[in-house]
C-alpha cells in the first residue's frame, strides 16, 4: 500500500472522531455558553480519544513510518483547525 | 539575593525583556524561512525551469555528458567529483580536489557545470572554490537564499550555524517550559475563547496553537539544532579529540569508504550501467552521486537515493569506478548497521518533511507554519500584556515589524531575483540588498504607525500585494505562462504561481475583512487597560 494511500485511510478513520470529541468537549461548550449540546462524558471521550488513536498504534504496529508520521502531523493540524473553527468569530455567534 | 533599587529593577527587567524578544524573533526569523525552505526545490523548479520538464535528471546519456565535461576538466580536480539534480531536473556536477586556505581551513576547488540532461548540453561552467561557484550561481539563486537564511541567518561559519543552533535548544526549552507551565493541557484542547477579554482570546490561539504543535515542536527543534551543532561544533570537535584536529580523518573514518590506494590510471566504467544498476538494487531514484578518484583503478562511485516507497531509511550504494561492480551497501555512517547511523539517518526526514513527496512536504509546511504562529503569537502576547510601559511598547511594535514585516521582505527577494537574473546583474547582491532595504522600511513604517493594529495592516496589505503580483513579475521577466508552461509538462511553475496569489489573496481578505469589523461599532469593552486597535494583531489571526 503506497504511503499517501495509508495515510489518508488512517486520517479518514481518526478525524471523524476527533471532531466529534471537539464538538463535544466539555470546555469548550462551558465557555461558549450554550444549553443544546450536551457535553460528552468522560467514558464516551476516553473510548472516541482510542479511536482517534488506534489508526496511528496500528501504522506503528506495522512499521509504516512515513504514513504514520504523516497521519500524526494530519492530527496535530486537524486539532489546531477544528479549535480555530469551531470557536465563535464574534460574541454575538455565541 | 543582589539587593537593588527600583530604577535599577526596572532598567534590568527591560534589559531581560529586550533580549528575550529578540531571541524570539530570530527564531521566529529561522522557523518562518524553514516552512519555506520545505518547498526550496519547488522554489527551485519555478523560479528557473528548463524549457521542457525533466522527468529524470539521470537519464541515459548521463554518462556521455560527464565523461565529455570531464575530458575538458583540469586532471588535478578528479580527486572527487558530485552529481546531483538542481533547479528545473538541471544535472550539476563539480569536479574538485581538497586544498587548505591560508588560514588552514578545509575547501574544496574545482570546475562545476550544470547541464540540459534532455540535450546533453552544458548550461553554464564556472570554476573556483566551492564558495564562488555557489555565489555566482544563479538558476538555484533565489532557493538558496531562503536556505541560507534559515540554516544560518546569512552569518559566516561558525557563528551562523550556532546561533541557529542555539535558537533549536531555545525552542526544546519554550515547547519543555510551556508544556509544564500550561496545567489543562488536555482539557484546553478545543477551548479558544473569543468573547469577553482579548488578551485571553490572544492566550487562548497561542496555547492552543502551541498545544497541538508541541511533538513537532520536539521533533523540529531536536534535529535542528542536531544539523546547527553537528557541523558547527560536533564535527571539529570530535576531530580535535579522536584524530588531532583532522576533519579530513574524521570524515573518511566515519562516513567515507575505506579502499587500498592505487592511482594507475582507468577508464571509468559505463555510468549509465551502473545508474541503470542502481535503480534495480533501490528501488529508488539516486538523489547525489559521489565519484571518489575519478579515472584511477581505486576509483569508487557512491550513490545516495532518494527515499524508497514506505521508507525512511535506505543504505547507500558502493560501485568500483573502474569496473563498475557493485562493491556493498553501505548505511550512512560507518561501513556497518548501527543504532548511531539509524538515528543519524533520522533526522533528515523528520527534519525536511521529504518522505513521501509532496504530501509530507505539505504536513510538514503546515507544521512548520504551526510553529512560527506559535512563536509570533508568544511574543505579541507577551510585549502586549506589558505595552503601557514605554519600553515594552517598542518591543510590541518590534514584533509586529519582524512579525509581518519579514514575509514582505522575503518577498522583496524574490521582487529583487527575477529583474536582476534578467540583466545579468548580481543575484545574490541584488536580492541581500533588496531584503535589508524592505526590512529597514517596515521598520521606518513600524516606528511612524506606532499602532501595532496599524503595523499590521501596513505590512500585510503590501505583503499580498507583493504575493499577487509575483507570478505576473516572474512572466515579465521571461518565465513561462501558465499555458507554455502546462504544455511543457511544467504543473509546479503553474502549482506555486497559484499559491502564491491564492496566499496574497488571503493576506488582502484578512485585511479588508478586518478594515470591515473597524467600521462596525465595537461590541466589546476593553480589559485591562488594552485598546482595541492595540490588540488588534492578535483577535484577528
Amino acid at each position: 500500500m503506497s504511503t499517501s494511500l495509508a495515510a489518508s485511510l488512517a486520517l479518514f478513520c481518526s478525524l471523524p472522531p476527533l471532531l466529534w470529541l471537539a464538538l463535544r468537549d466539555p470546555k469548550r461548550l462551558r465557555s461558549l455558553r450554550r444549553q443544546g449540546s450536551p457535553p460528552a462524558n468522560p467514558g464516551t471521550r476516553r473510548l472516541l480519544a482510542t479511536i482517534v488513536a488506534l489508526p496511528g498504534i496500528a501504522l506503528a504496529g506495522l512499521a509504516l513510518w512515513p504514513p504514520f508520521l504523516i497521519w500524526m502531523g494530519g492530527i496535530t493540524l486537524a486539532g489546531w483547525l477544528f479549535a480555530q473553527a469551531l470557536a465563535p468569530n464574534r460574541p454575538r455567534d455565541c | 539575593m543582589i539587593p537593588l533599587s527600583q530604577d535599577r529593577t526596572k532598567r534590568l527587567l527591560a534589559i531581560h525583556g529586550w533580549s528575550a524578544v529578540s531571541l524570539g524573533l530570530l527564531l521566529y526569523a529561522v522557523i518562518l524561512t524553514g516552512v519555506a525552505s520545505v518547498f526550496s526545490k519547488e522554489i527551485a523548479d519555478w523560479s528557473s525551469p528548463l524549457p521542457a520538464h525533466v522527468k529524470n535528471p539521470f537519464s541515459a546519456g548521463t554518462d556521455r555528458m560527464l565523461r565529455d565535461f570531464a575530458a575538458t576538466v583540469d586532471p588535478q580536480y578528479y580527486e572527487e567529483a558530485f552529481f546531483f539534480p538542481r533547479a528545473g531536473n538541471r544535472l550539476f556536477a563539480f569536479f574538485h580536489r581538497h586544498e587548505r586556505d591560508d588560514s588552514g581551513k578545509l575547501r574544496d576547488r574545482g570546475v562545476a557545470a550544470e547541464f540540459d540532461p534532455h540535450t546533453g548540453a552544458v548550461i553554464e561552467r564556472r570554476e573556483g572554490t566551492r564558495k564562488e561557484i555557489a555565489e555566482t550561481d544563479t538558476a538555484n539563486a533565489l532557493a538558496e537564499f531562503l536556505i541560507d537564511l534559515h540554516v544560518r541567518l546569512h552569518l559566516p561559519n561558525p557563528w551562523g550555524l550556532l546561533l541557529t543552533g542555539l535558537l533549536g535548544l531555545a525552542m526544546l526549552v519554550a515547547a519543555v517550559t510551556g508544556f509544564i507551565i500550561h496545567r489543562h493541557l488536555l482539557r484546553e484542547l478545543f477551548t479558544l475563547r473569543r468573547r469577553g477579554d482579548r488578551l485571553l482570546t490572544a492566550r487562548d490561539t497561542h496555547v492552543i496553537a502551541g498545544t497541538w504543535n508541541l511533538p513537532f515542536a520536539f521533533v523540529l527543534a531536536f534535529t535542528g539544532s542536531f544539523f546547527s551543532f553537528g557541523s558547527a561544533f560536533g564535527i571539529p570537535a570530535m576531530a580535535m579529540v579522536a584524530f588531532g584536529g583532522d576533519q579530513d580523518a574524521m570524515i573518511e573514518a566515519v562516513i567515507g569508504n575505506s579502499t587500498a590506494e592505487d592511482a594507475t590510471p582507468a577508464t571509468v566504467a559505463d555510468l549509465d550501467a551502473i545508474i541503470a544498476d542502481v535503480r534495480q538494487r533501490s528501488g529508488a531514484e539516486p538523489s547525489f552521486v559521489s565519484v571518489e578518484n575519478w579515472g584511477r583503478a581505486d576509483a569508487l562511485i557512491t550513490f545516495s537515493m532518494n527515499y524508497r516507497e514506505g521508507q525512511l531509511l535506505g543504505p547507500n550504494y558502493v560501485y568500483s569506478g573502474a569496473t563498475g561492480e557493485f562493491r556493498y551497501a553501505k548505511p550512512g555512517l560507518g561501513l556497518a548497521p548501527s543504532t548511531g547511523s539509524v538515528l543519524f539517518e533520522l533526522m533528515s526526514p523528520l527534519h525536511f518533511g521529504n518522505f513521501a513527496g509532496v504530501v509530507s512536504k505539505a504536513i510538514w509546511f503546515a507544521l512548520g507554519f504551526a510553529g512560527a504562529y506559535v512563536t509570533i503569537t508568544g511574543l505579541l502576547l507577551w510585549t502586549l500584556r506589558r505595552q503601557d510601559q514605554l519600553g515594552w511598547s517598542r518591543l510590541t511594535r518590534a514584533t509586529h515589524w519582524v512579525g509581518y514585516g519579514l514575509p514582505l521582505a522575503l518577498i522583496a527577494s524574490a521582487y529583487a531575483y527575477f529583474p536582476a537574473r534578467t540583466f545579468d546583474a548580481n543575484v545574490q547582491a541584488a536580492m541581500m540588498n533588496t531584503f535589508l532595504l524592505c526590512a529597514v522600511i517596515a521598520g521606518l513604517t513600524a516606528a511612524w504607525l506606532h499602532n501595532p493594529g496599524t503595523i499590521k495592516h501596513a505590512l500585510l496589505g503590501a505583503t499580498g500585494v507583493g504575493l499577487v503580483g509575483l507570478p505576473l513579475l516572474r512572466i515579465l521577466c521571461g518565465g513561462p505562462g501558465w499555458g507554455a508552461a502546462l504544455d511543457a509538462g511544467l504543473p509546479t511553475v503553474v502549482a506555486v504561481d497559484a499559491t502564491l496569489a491564492l496566499g496574497g489573496g488571503l493576506c488582502l481578505w484578512n485585511l479588508l475583512a478586518a478594515s470591515a469589523a473597524q467600521t462596525t461599532p465595537p461590541v466589546m469593552p476593553d480589559v485591562g487597560g488594552t485598546t482595541a486597535a492595540a490588540t488588534d494583531g492578535l483577535t484577528k489571526p
